[in-house]
């Protein structure tokens, strides 16, 4: 094999190699989990679909610019052996320099306009929303019905299927973070005002999150399950058990 | 703007001792006293980060309590951010600026020696809560009301540390501005000025920019805790002021530490491409429309803190105009290396790794602009990828650039090119296999900031990764230091300019004297020794 054929392979192989080593070893861990969570609410579904568009423009401007970044890094190599003189001395080009401004602003003003689209699903609350107040301390949560019950269990809400659950958060101490990832976007609850989110979980079952702003030394316990049932169990569970 | 503009110090002579170096105003040898400090922080910060990865490496782990977790991810923050990122960046201004710029030293000798022991000082004094009791534990961030809750004094030593810290970078920022726009040689005009000089002047304007209104938060902050103040207190002061104040700093303090690593790269990529850098004013711009726009976002922090809608909307367009300046960089660093003749020495081969990774950590930026994503992600694990994409590939990447390629005129040395080589592969690998997974991590639920993660056996394998990941990283990171401590000796000497580079501090000997040139040649562009060399090419030639 001849010096410069080498050198060549060793180019193309070291990067080939090192890139895939890594995704292979990543990918196990990475097959289920390059979107959020199943969502099962209006406003987590919206959010994935928004998530869904940004992923898809992203990884084709890598596999775009990433492939033009390695393939000018392998076919402009210095070949060794061979004597040539300096390349041309371009100095830019102020079409291109434009054009690459430009489309980028573009495919933004693209994401804007279908973020802004999604939005009123992911923020607005619906009307007629069943309301529960929602305080949260070092290190739970304490959940209130509008008719001033709690669910029995700590740290756990449980609501009806397919009834929008309007949340009005206060902290008693520091800042938490309300996070059900399957039940849409993260809220502060911050300790001098109250802020609000909402969900409607479209599938029975039980969903868990956890704080999401680091609150102190028992964060990583201040977890969070919301347990959905059917209207008929929910009737039901508010009259015998919930106090 | 002459060279000698009467600036010029009293240096030590220029042979070894400690004391010379102790109390040396020599930009060059604070320079390597700045690289020298910076680098032995990140070696702390590094460890650190392994006892965190070791600690979340099983969903139960018991490395080390909460208590001490939190001490301990709240000093990898800070030791990476303030000793290590922003610092090593003044490392380098100081150590190569006055050279790129053919001057004999920084414009205030003196007051860039007290930078410099501000900044072993600050340091220390952050440190030395540990001494007293316990570390600080509120996260990198120390968001009130909990950091004013935080028990014993941990967080009063890191916010005195921080203030002492904050004031080394001014004072060393107002150094760096007076010195390019007062003390560049004759016929260097700003638009013949050397691109990592540029990206150095917008640094300092940054961190004058943003650095008090840090300490103005930290001094509110210190009062709450001590003296009975209520700025940030919930019940009659406001708990979001600080996190605005806060990130008003906090996000031009990421391109405080971008724009130097910019600079590095648009040194670096013409020099081994044989070809000038393509858009030398573009690139010019969009360092400036960058540190213009970075004042301008600070908000996307906070989107969780429930903003009305028309500021979240600002602060997402906002953020996502950053990313066109960003863009433009890029392409134009592709540009130059398009139908170039690259020959990969080390600096190349980090150079083209670094554009690569801050390409991920730049499209991973736009999930957290567009908000509705971010209230998914943000506080997540996804988060952490993200940042460390960013502010990780600038210190391993662009900064190792920079010093693969700088090396040689410190020390008169070139590295081991074959280990440089391995040891780029073994950071690229190591780099992904922490920081990758961390994205699937945070999408499947893991926020951050937690210590065990019981209910989620789930995110083990994930973290294992990161885990294993994070010891590759260390390797490299070994074989980088095994190099340049070693190559001091053995290393290949370097000759004036190893590289046939560019810009000026590459005319004068490897190290340079302590007044740094005995002459400097004429400047007609930004290339001044490529027209040297093309000078000689046209006088070789006529002679015939």
């Amino acid at each position: 094999m001849t010096r410069p054929s080498r050198r060549r392979l060793r180019f193309l192989v070291a990067p080939v190699l090192g890139t895939l080593a890594s995704l292979l070893a990543a990918a196990p861990a990475l097959a289920d989990t390059a979107t959020l969570n199943d969502p099962n609410s209006p406003n987590a579904g919206a959010i994935d679909d928004i998530y869904r568009a940004v992923l898809g423009v992203t990884i084709t401007i890598f596999v775009l610019v990433g492939g033009w970044l390695v393939y000018s890094a392998i076919r402009f190599r210095e070949r060794p052996g061979a004597e040539y003189p300096d390349p041309p001395q371009v100095r830019g080009s102020t079409r291109l320099e434009i054009g690459w401004t430009i489309v980028p602003i573009l495919i933004l003003v693209g994401l804007c306009a279908f973020t802004f689209y999604k939005l009123p699903t992911v923020q607005d609350v619906p009307k007629n929303a069943y309301q529960v107040k929602v305080v949260a301390q070092q290190y739970g949560w304490t959940f209130t019905y509008p008719d001033g019950k709690h669910p029995v269990e700590p740290n756990t809400l449980v609501v009806p299927l397919s009834t929008p659950i309007h949340l009005s958060l206060t902290s008693k101490d520091v800042i938490h973070d309300f996070w059900v990832e399957q039940l849409g976007q993260k809220t502060d609850v911050l300790p001098d005002r109250v802020t609000h989110t909402w969900f409607r979980a479209d599938r029975i079952g039980t969903y868990t999150g956890q704080c999401a702003e680091f609150c102190g030394p028992g964060h990583s316990g201040m977890t969070i399950t919301v347990k959905v049932l059917s209207k008929t169990d929910f009737a039901s569970y508010l009259e015998d058990k919930a106090k | 703007m002459t060279v000698t503009a009467g600036t010029a110090p009293t240096t030590p002579a220029s042979g070894g001792g400690l004391r010379s170096w102790l109390t040396t105003v020599d930009h060059k040898r604070i320079g390597i006293m700045y690289l020298a400090v910076s680098l032995f922080f990140f070696l702390v910060g590094g460890l650190m980060a392994l006892v965190i990865r070791l600690q979340l490496e099983t969903a139960s782990g018991t490395v080390v309590s909460p208590d001490r977790y939190d001490q301990i991810f709240t000093m990898h923050g800070t030791t990476m951010v303030f000793l290590f990122v922003v610092p090593v960046m003044a490392a380098f201004g100081n150590y190569i600026v006055p050279l790129q710029i053919g001057a004999r030293d920084m414009a205030f000798p003196k007051l860039n020696a007290a930078s410099l022991w501000l900044l072993v000082f600050g340091g220390l004094a952050m440190y030395s809560s540990f001494l007293f009791g316990n570390g600080p534990d509120a996260g990198w961030t120390s968001y009130p009301p909990l950091s004013e809750q935080s028990p014993g004094h941990g967080i009063d030593f890191w916010i005195v540390g921080l203030h002492i810290l904050s004031l080394s970078s001014i004072l060393g920022a107002i150094n760096f501005i007076v010195t390019i726009h007062n003390m560049r040689a004759p016929g260097m005009r700003l638009t013949r000025m050397p691109l990592f000089t540029w990206c150095i002047d917008f640094y300092s304007i940054m961190i004058l920019g943003a650095l008090p209104v840090l300490s103005g938060a930290l001094t509110m902050l210190l009062l709450d805790r001590n003296y009975g103040t209520h700025f940030f207190a919930a019940s009659n002061g406001n708990v979001l002021l600080y996190q605005h104040l806060f990130w008003f700093f906090g996000h031009p303090e990421v391109y405080v530490v971008a724009l130097p690593g910019f600079g590095m790269i648009s040194e670096i990529i013409p020099v081994f491409s044989r070809k000038p850098v393509f858009g030398y004013k573009a690139l010019v711009y969009s360092v400036a429309a960058i540190a213009f726009l970075g004042f301008l976002v600070w908000g996307h922090h906070m989107f969780a803190v429930n903003f009305a809608a028309p500021v979240a909307i600002w602060f997402m367009i906002s953020s996502l105009a950053i990313a066109v300046p960003t863009g433009v960089k890029i392409f134009n660093w592709i540009g130059t290396m398009w139908m170039g003749r690259i020959r990969y020495e080390p600096p190349m081969l980090f150079a083209v790794g670094f554009i690569l990774l801050f390409m991920i950590g730049g499209l991973s930026g736009i999930f957290l602009a567009v908000f509705p994503i971010d209230l998914q992600v943000t506080d997540s694990y996804f988060v952490v990828a993200h940042f460390h994409y960013v502010m990780g590939s600038i210190p391993v990447f662009a900064v190792m650039a920079g010093l693969h390629y700088w090396y040689p005129k410190m020390t008169g040395r070139m590295l081991d090119r074959a280990l440089a080589i391995k040891s780029f592969w073994v950071l690229f690998v190591g780099f992904n296999l922490t920081f990758f997974p961390m994205h699937a991590a945070g999408l499947s639920g893991m926020p951050r900031r937690i210590s065990t993660y019981t209910d989620h056996p789930g995110w083990e394998t994930m973290n294992q990764l990161s885990t294993l990941g994070s010891f590759v990283l260390s390797i490299g990171v070994l074989m980088i230091a095994y190099n340049c401590l070693r190559s001091l000796r053995y290393g290949r000497v370097a000759g004036n300019d190893p590289w046939r580079a560019n810009t000026l501090e590459w005319y004068t000997t490897s190290p340079p004297p302590a007044h740094n040139f005995d002459s400097v040649p004429p400047i007609r562009s930004e290339r001044p020794l490529y027209d040297l060399r093309t000078d000689a090419d046209v006088l070789a030639v006529s002679g015939d």
